[in-house]
């Protein structure tokens, strides 16, 4: 039987044409009444046309969330872009540009696109199901129509030469049928089983995101040394969970971070740092058991059922603020965030309590200070070889006590007064580690006590990994296997003339198949030579021109 | 999980809950998270679980050291109905139920419901600076270290927001829960209540 | 160490100046081609009607407007039209000579920058670069032991040359030990694979430029570049360019799965449409597409050699926009 085609396939007419078969399936044009419409809509949406319409258009719709940032990747990129482009985003908003992969129109094409393969995949499974059980088909009447049409004479009797073919053909891994004096032979059904694998792991890949994803979920932390992150809603930074996401399906274990160890090496030449190996030493705690863990950066660790990820690493200076009696108001370590390839920092700290006012402070550290002629730092080194710290402070109201969330990692200075650095009039605050300086107007002091680093991990929990990478695999298997297996058909006649018999051969490719030709020469020199193995070539090919 | 009513006006949303069987839903934290604020932790929208005595979980152990000194476990509360409240000092709405907090804590002081601070990210130095500031009678728990309380507290009703406020039974088990901001007080007290009319 | 480093760079501006030299011999190869092309095609049709392979007819048909080379089975696929070019001059043979130790320079500067960095080389965009050209005319060769595409030397000597002079004066940077985010197998595997894909994907591309030329060029009679009437004709161009180019789309596909594994053991999820996802899936999609319109009717012949062109770009697309000017987490430019 025929592979099941669409109808504008390029091979649907050779096959209509070339065949013989009287079960190959013919597609006759539906009568435009009642259902008719609907069958048509259906064929033209299964139509190779409209699938490859649909599949350039989703090319072309996959474009602009590579051009604007995405709320799924990185939500604080689009609020970024809000900021800059204040005008042009709510139109870009509008058009689901954000949120490009999620939007209606390409969630569209793709549902059309996948419609239209699930549409096109079905029947044919149904019928390469029953093609694969299948004899090969009659022969054709007039094999000179066909490919690598040749004929030859050998001795012996038609018996003896059709035997002799169906051994070859065999051999050659055919499936073979006898039909009166010639056989009809087919091999290469894997061709259409791979381009069934193909396809049908694309839309298992669609289904095990689409269902599975919806239990995942990935949430960020970031983690000072010496402290602790427990998998709870409550712990996390930030949090992104799968539509069908349930809190209660968070497993309880702690993950303390102990040491984080960067490595870097200088480029003599550049005298650029080049960071070798960043490695976070942390503890697990899970089921009352504790054991001791190194998460790298492309080595995650699996704790219960979630994988955890090194995404990034900074310092987090401690800062004591003590208020004009010397008490301690604040002191704990504050996470700054790496500017440049030599960890210069930027932090935010605020202080809403326990002074006069509430102070908010913009810091710059530089693990390897170097004054600049201008008088301004630079860090020359990622490594903490003389740390120094400066801070801009302000004061006024923070914005913390109207319960409103405020982004933890910058200070709005609208309405706070700066009371250091900028146009002030007084220095930044410089600090070297175990340094202190006053806070001007008598607020207090500052000291910078002590160093730690952080790391920013992310806790992933995904039940689709294992699907999609099977389907995967299998697409992989059913591409290769689907382009470069030949489905090829092979025709031998046999009639007896005189002393012995006359042999026609020919072939009929179904798909790209440059080497069926030479395939059926092959062929007929192959049975040449098991009918009479001394013969000489004496076979004329008439080709067809 | 069944609900037991804690308050008569909150006995529909309750019901609510109880069939999603959460409170802080998956479309709630997906939009803070693509709202990119940057704010540093998951808020609650003041949610709140009441757990039947059939359905509560296994009673709660823990035992951690406090802002004002000493260690506190759950040997010192046995018997008693507490109240836990997960916070720091730079989360805008923890400072703004510490008062009403505060004022809870002073009126079941004399009924034996101690409160308990569980701080999740600061210091002893910020903790104790925050408590000097809003006049919180009651300690608190530097759980940042090692997260030891609220691993403890993990399960199915765990402080999912920050802040969390729990209410624990005579056995040690969470009763009743509040996500996020404490906007009515008055739903606290019904819960405490609650917890501490039930039989021994 | 610095001296395996100087011997890399030596070699690459070397193979350089012999690449240079093929070039012009190729170019003067086609260019004298079509002075000798109106002799061969008198000598054309008698040939191909001892050869039998009906293609005079096919393309005639393909080359009619508005017809859009229905190719019908089995008449074009089984041309077995000797694929050796006619008119091939001698110039040819010395500059696929050229190309041949051209080459094989290249390839000395591949294995020592390899050695000088004690790690594959193929971790910025120079080295990528040097490494993905490498395998493109490596593969260019090993093509041309199957079947003679040489008159596709120009093109691809041309290409290279030009590819090799901007990573080298441009994108230059010294070796470097490998960076924590690259530290992994699929450093190895994944970028392998890529600039194979990318390798056979510009040979299609070549072949596909030709064959929509040669369309041109039958359609329009004795008109324009005449050395193109001494290649194959269009339908085998095409089939060739479709033979090489899915061999690029599974290596694509590859590279893609190999991407996707990493990243999730790198970037903690295997798919999250960064820039470089976006634009590797929409480059699998169109060459997706491209065997599509293969096999569809009124999208084979030249609609379906369109697309493979501009599969390829969208390669050289992503290899120096996007990685120039994208914002993404496959920053690893170096510059």
């Amino acid at each position: 039987m025929e592979p099941l085609r669409p109808s504008d396939h390029f091979d649907a007419d050779a096959i209509r044409a070339e065949s013989d078969d009287a079960s190959a399936i013919r597609i006759v044009q539906p009568r435009l009444r009642a259902g008719g419409y609907l069958r048509f809509a259906w064929r033209q949406l299964t139509s190779m046309r409209t699938a490859l319409v649909l599949l350039l258009l989703l090319t072309v719709a996959a474009i602009p969330g590579s051009l604007v940032p995405q709320r799924s990747a990185d939500p604080n990129g689009v609020v970024q872009y809000r900021r800059n482009n204040p005008d042009l985003f709510p139109i870009l908003d509008g058009l689901q540009l954000f949120d490009t992969y999620t939007s209606v129109w390409f969630s569209a094409i793709y549902l059309l696109l996948f419609v239209s393969l699930i549409g096109c995949i079905i029947p044919r499974t149904l019928h390469h199901a029953r093609a694969l059980r299948a004899e090969p088909p009659k022969t054709p009447a007039r094999l000179q129509r066909l490919v690598g049409y040749q004929t030859a004479d050998a001795p012996g009797t038609v018996d003896e030469a059709l035997d002799a073919a169906r051994a070859e053909l065999r051999r050659l891994r055919y499936r073979v049928a006898r039909y009166g004096d010639s056989l009809s032979a087919e091999r290469g059904y894997l061709r259409e089983t791979g381009n069934l694998v193909f396809h049908a792991s694309l839309v298992g890949i669609l289904a095990t995101v689409g269902f599975a994803g919806g239990f995942g979920y990935n949430g960020q932390k970031v983690i000072v040394e010496g402290d602790a992150f427990i998998n709870q809603l409550g712990t996390y930074d930030s949090f992104n969970p799968g539509r069908l996401f349930n809190e209660a399906r968070l497993d309880p274990f702690a993950v303390a971070l102990e040491e984080f160890v960067p490595e870097y090496a200088v480029d003599r030449e550049t005298g650029m740092p080049q960071a070798l190996d960043y490695t976070a030493y942390v503890s697990v705690t899970e089921d009352g058991t504790t054991r001791r863990e190194q998460i790298k950066v492309n080595e995650p660790i699996a704790i219960a059922g979630t994988t955890a990820y090194l995404l990034g690493n900074g310092f987090a200076p401690t800062l004591t603020v003590r208020d004009p009696d010397g008490k301690v108001v604040f002191q704990q370590p504050t996470a700054y965030l790496p500017q440049d390839s030599n960890l210069t920092s930027l932090g935010v700290i605020k202080i809403p309590d326990g002074l006069a006012e509430q102070v908010g402070m913009i810091s710059f550290f530089y693990p390897s200070a170097l004054p600049l002629a201008s008088g301004a730092l630079t860090s020359i080194f990622p490594e903490p070889d003389q740390p120094v710290l400066t801070l801009n402070a302000f004061t006024g109201d923070l914005g913390l006590d109207a319960g409103v969330p405020r982004n933890a990692y910058a200070l709005n200075t609208d309405g706070l007064t700066q009371i250091t650095g900028g146009d002030t009039g007084v220095e930044s605050l410089v600090l070297g580690l175990g340094q202190s300086a006053d806070l001007p107007n008598g607020l207090g002091s500052v000291e910078f006590t002590s160093l730690q680093r952080f790391v920013s991990l992310e806790f992933h929990h995904d039940p689709t990994q294992e699907g999609v990478l099977i389907f995967a695999i299998l697409l992989l298997a059913g591409l290769i296997v689907s382009l470069w297996v030949p489905r090829r058909r092979l025709w031998v006649v046999a009639t007896g003339s005189g002393s012995g018999v006359r042999l026609q051969y020919a072939g009929l490719a179904r798909g790209d198949d440059p080497a069926l030709e030479s395939a059926v020469a092959a062929f007929a020199k192959a049975h040449g030579e098991r009918l009479a193995p001394a013969t000489p070539p004496g076979a004329v090919a008439e080709k067809r021109v | 999980m069944t609900i037991l009513t804690a308050s008569r006006v909150a006995a529909l949303v309750v019901g609510a809950l109880a069939l999603t069987g959460c409170s802080t839903g998956a479309d709630d934290l997906a939009a803070q998270y693509r709202a990119g604020t940057g704010q540093g932790y998951i808020s609650g929208d003041g949610a709140y679980t009441v757990v039947d005595e059939r359905d509560r979980g296994e009673p709660v152990v823990f035992s951690a050291t406090l802002d004002t000194g000493g260690t506190i476990s759950t040997d010192d509360l046995a018997g008693q109905v507490y109240v836990v409240n997960f916070w720091y000092a730079s989360c805008p709405p923890c400072r703004v139920e510490a008062p009403d907090l505060e004022s809870l804590a002073q009126e079941f002081r004399d009924v034996g419901v101690p409160f308990i601070g569980v701080n999740i990210r600061d210091t002893v130095a910020v903790s104790r600076t925050f408590a000097d500031e809003f006049g919180v009678s009651y300690s608190s728990i530097i759980d940042v270290n090692d997260g030891g309380v609220r691993l403890a507290f993990a399960g199915e009703v765990a402080p999912n927001a920050v802040p969390t406020t729990l209410v624990v039974d005579r056995q040690g088990r969470v009763a009743a829960r509040i996500s996020g901001l404490l906007t009515e007080p008055s739903t606290l007290r019904a819960m405490i209540n609650d917890t501490l009319a039930e039989a021994n | 160490m610095d001296n395996l480093v100087a011997y890399s760079l030596l070699a690459v501006y070397s193979a350089m100046g012999v690449y240079t030299v093929a070039f012009v011999l190729f170019t003067l190869d086609l260019a004298r081609r079509s002075a000798a092309a109106p002799a061969s095609r008198i000598a054309r049709p008698a040939a191909s009607l001892v050869g039998g392979s009906g293609v005079v007819a096919v393309e005639g048909d393909a080359a009619r407007p508005g017809s859009v080379a229905v190719i019908e089975k089995p008449a074009a696929e089984s041309d077995a039209e000797p694929s050796e070019p006619t008119g091939a001059t001698r110039y040819q043979r010395a500059a696929y000579a050229l190309t041949v130790i051209g080459w094989l320079l290249h390839f000395a500067a591949v294995v020592t920058r390899g050695i000088a960095a004690a790690r594959v080389p193929w971790v910025n965009m120079f080295e990528f670069g040097l490494t993905a050209t490498a395998m493109g005319m490596g593969v260019f060769l090993l093509v041309t032991l199957w079947k003679d595409v040489r008159y596709l030397g120009a093109y691809i000597t041309g290409f290279t040359l030009l590819a090799l002079g901007i990573v080298t004066v441009n994108f230059y940077v010294d070796v470097v030990p490998l960076p924590p985010a690259l530290q992994s197998a699929w450093l190895v595997i994944h970028v392998l694979v890529a600039s194979l894909a990318t390798g056979f994907f510009a040979i299609g591309a070549g072949l596909s430029i030709m064959q929509l030329l040669r369309t041109r060029a039958a359609a329009r009679g004795a008109e324009g570049l005449r050395f193109l009437q001494t290649l194959p004709g269009a339908s085998t161009l095409e089939s060739l360019a479709y033979r090489v180019n899915v061999v690029g789309f599974v290596f694509w596909t590859f590279t893609l799965m190999a991407g996707a594994i990493w990243a999730e053991r790198a970037w903690g999820r295997y798919w999250g449409w960064d820039t470089k996802e976006v634009w590797t899936f929409i480059i699998w999609t169109l060459f997706a597409g491209y065997i599509h319109a293969r096999a569809t009717r009124g999208w084979r012949g030249s609609r379906s050699a369109w697309l493979a062109i501009i599969g390829f770009s969208a390669v050289i697309f992503n290899f120096t926009v996007v990685n120039l000017f994208f914002k993404g987490l496959h920053a690893y430019s170096g510059l």
